[in-house]
């Protein structure tokens, strides 16, 4: 197994949201441990959000006792859900602060895989796969009013999302389990990537890049080209 | 006692107690491996203790383990854990036949035979495994919810008998054969004859033989003929009659041979019910039972002997010489119900009246054919009549009419004869109280202590006879008393009979013309006699409107008890989901049926939960939110939500419609205070809530 990550600003936001951990060695009772999350939050409260967060479900997961992956992540997801909620209402700063959450462990040949918002995990073998689901709105393209350059900038598409970290008191996660076969590519990312850059050119740089470091420089610079417009965060694990 | 809750071979949850009998009680319990509800039925801790009767009680269970019918309750485990012996069984959810006859009164022909059928065909199912069940009563016969039949209890009745007496034995002597109650003997003859009084009491409602103990009871079995089912149930075809008669012959050889046998006859009666088919052996082997011979004697006595030895309080004594009666009497019972000394006095008793009805026939044929010397002269007055005896020493019958019944009396008495008023009749030649028939001719010859039966005249008929009679007072008591008190005034009778609820069954409720009402002699009383509570069918409810069901209930004399509501995706609004009691069965009237009304499908609720992020342009300042649902009504809104307050969440609930719109208008302030919007149109999918 391989891995190499990145985290880059991009080309128009003043902060960097994301935040990503990536361990290809034991965290308590897990073989390995992968973690993207992407912020949201006025003054710096994403910023916040995102850390606190995977800070806290390595916490969670390195003092467990021995649980199942998927017990332990929820676990950990819950724990920290209402740590951000608690938070995010005593600071007024901190008011409205969430996170998404992609969270991903091999253990033998099963890949174990959380997801909350719509930061992404995709599984490249023949073909590239998106595994997780995204949860934000459906899109439409209708639109009513005058067109504004404005509309351009925004991202209307992914701007509305129904399910983060630290917005409600129930949590929802979404849990996937995958097959791995030697010869695997596994690619997890914020949207900061996945809008910028289109499927295809995802997956091509993912097979022609010589090795993970490579791998990840050129998505990382494939989204600037692409506009940059939100933070860039790539994690590539080799099996 | 088990606590609810607790494990039997950590297998077996229990759940409740749902009865008891002398030895044992049965739980409601779950099997927690086959995830499936059964039956555990634990033996009572004072019969635990019994090495001997816990030994039988495991070895019976096992061979009665072994049988599978769908006519038998299955047993699927036994076992014993720190002296409690359980066994496990399959739980029949239903009633006894038992209580089913007691809420019925009388069966109709047609499911009484339907019901032995399937009570037949599980024994015949033990039979072939030579299990004999040995205590065939309607306790032991369950009819579940579905309608299906099963015999309980198999084999296990073994075990009890041999050992100890206790109240269950009261129960079962009811239904037991002659020659279990003579000796203990057992075989699948004797299971027929128990399924025989059970056939008697489901068609008439009543057991052929009663008392008031075990031992009378267990003489009727063995002497007394019962009376006929046809009189109690007056519908009873005669195949089904005389089906009955058979199982319940007092001697095994005159019985079904098989259950097979049986079935064969019960189903051709229930197509041919009005066919005279049933054939019973008469007369040949009568003379086997009357006399009893020596050996007989002394084979009955060894095995009851035998049942003493096995006893756990017998003494040391060695009982097995026949000759001594006088030590039996100190023994327990055993085996059969009898004591063997009452036993013989039995024999004897059999043997003496056998030898008496003999005599008698011959001295009636004798006296018909004049074997026994000639006629005396008559005279003209009774009162001077002396006495005639000629030499042989019999009395000469006296001419009895036109003497009072009293004076009758007085004079037979003295003569050394006896007489019984058998009827009463309407005479115009006699006056009231005046004999006028005799059975026994005058001038018979007559054995001292013979009784002659006369006929005694109530008066002239009505037209006339001044005589009138003052009705009794017949309500408040049974039929027959009431009957016989209205004879008894010289009155006649007209019965008629009608449900109450409140006067007991059999009970005169009324009469007419009312007590005290003087008439003529001869007057018919009607009087009206209760047949009990009515009870009727509960008719099926479902899907009917409440008002429907109110009627239906209403028409039958039945109540509507509470109406709740509930949510149904299947029955419409307003109609009735579920009742509870379950149609077709049989209630007392006036019982209350609770119904239970849909109030529909229940309403699809939805929500949107969502975070809404700044788009990524500096100029924003605030925001106004509509939620729209698919019809374009608004489903809420926020004005003026300035971009500080980002990201924003916002959650609507309780959204009738699954999807809607979400309409986000940017307000940007440029530099130069130009302010613009742009509207952002979002499709949105709502989540189904909880």
């Amino acid at each position: 197994m391989k891995t190499f990550s990145l985290t880059d600003i991009g080309r128009v936001r003043e902060s960097n949201q994301d935040y990503v951990f990536t361990s290809e060695s034991p965290v308590g009772n897990l073989p390995n441990l992968f973690i993207v999350a992407d912020g949201m939050g006025g003054h710096n409260a994403g910023d916040f959000a995102s850390k606190y967060t995977v800070e806290q479900i390595v916490s969670y997961i390195e003092h467990a006792p021995m649980m199942s992956p998927v017990d332990l992540i929820r676990g950990a997801l819950n724990k920290t859900n209402a740590g951000l909620m608690a938070m995010a209402k005593s600071e007024e700063r901190l008011n409205g602060m969430g996170t998404t959450a992609v969270i991903a462990t091999i253990v033998d040949d099963c890949m174990y895989v959380a997801n909350i918002g719509d930061s992404r995990l995709y599984l490249l073998r023949d073909d590239l796969e998106q595994i997780t689901r995204d949860h934000s709105l459906v899109q439409e393209m209708v639109r009513m009013g005058e067109m504004q350059p404005a509309e351009a900038r925004s991202h209307p598409d992914k701007n509305i999302i129904t399910r983060a970290v630290g917005a409600f008191e129930d949590l929802e996660i979404d849990f996937f389990e995958q097959q791995i076969r030697p010869g695997d590519v596994i690619l997890m990312c914020t949207d900061g990537l996945s809008n910028m850059v289109e499927d295809t050119d995802i997956r091509q740089i993912l097979q022609t890049g010589r090795d993970v470091v490579e791998k990840v420089q050129h998505l990382v610079e494939a989204a600037n080209r692409g506009g940059g417009k939100d933070n860039i965060t790539v994690a590539v694990i080799e099996i | 006692m088990l606590e609810i809750g607790s494990f039997i071979a950590d297998r077996y949850e229990i759940l409740e107690k749902i009865g008891a009998g002398g030895m044992s009680d049965v739980y409601k319990a779950k099997d927690q491996v086959l995830g499936r509800f059964v039956a555990v039925k634990v033996l009572k801790p004072e019969f635990a203790e019994d090495v001997n009767f816990v030994t039988k009680f495991h070895t019976e269970a096992q061979s009665a383990a072994g049988l599978q019918h769908p006519n038998i309750v299955n047993i699927y485990d036994v076992g014993s854990e720190e002296h409690m012996h359980y066994i496990v069984m399959e739980y029949v959810e239903g009633i006894t036949l038992k209580t089913y006859i007691e809420k019925k009164g009388q069966l109709n022909y047609k499911e009484a035979i339907s019901i032995a059928i399937q009570v037949a065909r599980g024994i015949e199912a033990a039979h072939n495994k030579n299990i004999v069940h040995r205590d065939i009563k309607p306790q032991n016969i369950m009819i579940s919810n579905e309608g299906k039949v099963k015999v309980t209890d198999f084999g296990i009745a073994r075990a009890a008998t041999s050992n100890t007496i206790h109240s269950d034995v009261m129960g079962s002597v009811h239904y037991t054969s002659p020659e279990q109650a003579r000796n203990g003997f057992v075989d699948g003859k004797s299971d027929i004859y128990s399924l025989g009084i059970v056939m008697y009491e489901m068609v008439t409602g009543r057991v052929p033989f009663d008392g008031d103990t075990t031992v009378a009871i267990a003489i009727q079995h063995l002497q007394e003929e019962m009376v006929a089912p046809s009189v109690y149930a007056p519908d009873l075809p005669v195949s089904l009659e005389k089906i009955i008669l058979k199982c319940t012959q007092k001697s095994q050889d005159r019985r079904y041979a098989t259950m097979g046998e049986l079935l064969v006859d019960l189903k051709k009666a229930l197509m041919t019910p009005d066919s005279d088919f049933v054939t019973i052996d008469s007369g040949v082997s009568q003379a086997k039972t009357t006399v009893i011979r020596e050996e007989e004697v002394r084979g009955i006595k060894e095995q009851a002997n035998k049942n003493y030895a096995t006893a756990e309080k017998t003494a040391n004594k060695k009982t097995y010489d026949y000759d001594d009666d006088e030590e039996d009497d100190d023994e327990e019972d055993e085996g059969g119900f009898l004591n063997p000394k009452m036993e013989k006095a039995v024999t004897i008793l059999g043997i003496v009246t056998g030898v008496i009805i003999i005599i008698i026939i011959i001295y009636l044929i004798g006296s018909m054919i004049g074997i026994f010397g000639g006629k005396k002269d008559r005279t003209e007055e009774p009162e001077d009549q002396d006495t005639i005896v000629d030499e042989s020493g019999k009395i000469e019958m006296i001419d009895l009419k036109g003497k009072s019944f009293d004076e009758a009396k007085t004079e037979l008495e003295s003569m050394g004869l006896k007489i019984y008023q058998s009827a009463t009749e309407i005479s115009d030649e006699y006056e009231q109280g005046q004999i006028i028939e005799q059975d026994i001719p005058v001038g018979d010859m007559v054995d001292e202590g013979t009784m002659v039966r006369v006929t005694v005249s109530s008066g002239k008929s009505e037209d006339e006879s001044e005589e009138s009679v003052q009705v009794p007072q017949v309500t408040g008591y049974t039929d027959t008393a009431a009957i016989g008190m209205l004879t008894d005034a010289g009155l006649d009778y007209n019965r008629e009979y009608e449900n109450s609820d409140t006067v007991a069954e059999g009970t005169v409720i009324r009469q007419s013309p009312e007590s005290g009402a003087t008439v003529a002699g001869g007057t018919k009383v009607t009087i009206v006699v209760s047949q009990g509570k009515q009870s009727v069918a509960v008719p099926d409810l479902k899907n009917k409107t409440e008002s429907e069901a109110r009627k239906a209930l209403e028409a039958k004399g039945l109540q509507v008890g509470t109406v709740n509501s509930d949510y149904s995706d299947t029955v419409e609004e307003g109609k009735v989901i579920d009742q509870s009691e379950v149609s077709g069965k049989t209630v007392y009237s006036g019982t209350s049926v609770n119904i239970t009304v849909s109030l529909g499908k229940k309403e699809e609720l939805y929500m949107l939960r969502a975070n809404i992020k700044l788009p990524n342009d500096d100029t924003v300042v605030s925001a106004n939110i509509t939620l729209q649902d698919a019809d374009g009504n608004e489903l809420d809104s926020w004005t003026n939500v300035s971009a500080a307050s980002f990201p924003f969440h916002i959650e609507v609930t309780n959204i009738k419609s699954s999807s809607g719109k979400l309409i986000i208008e940017w307000v940007m302030e440029d530099e130069e205070g130009n302010v613009t919007t742009s509207t952002q149109n979002v499709a949105a999918t709502f989540e189904k809530q909880n």
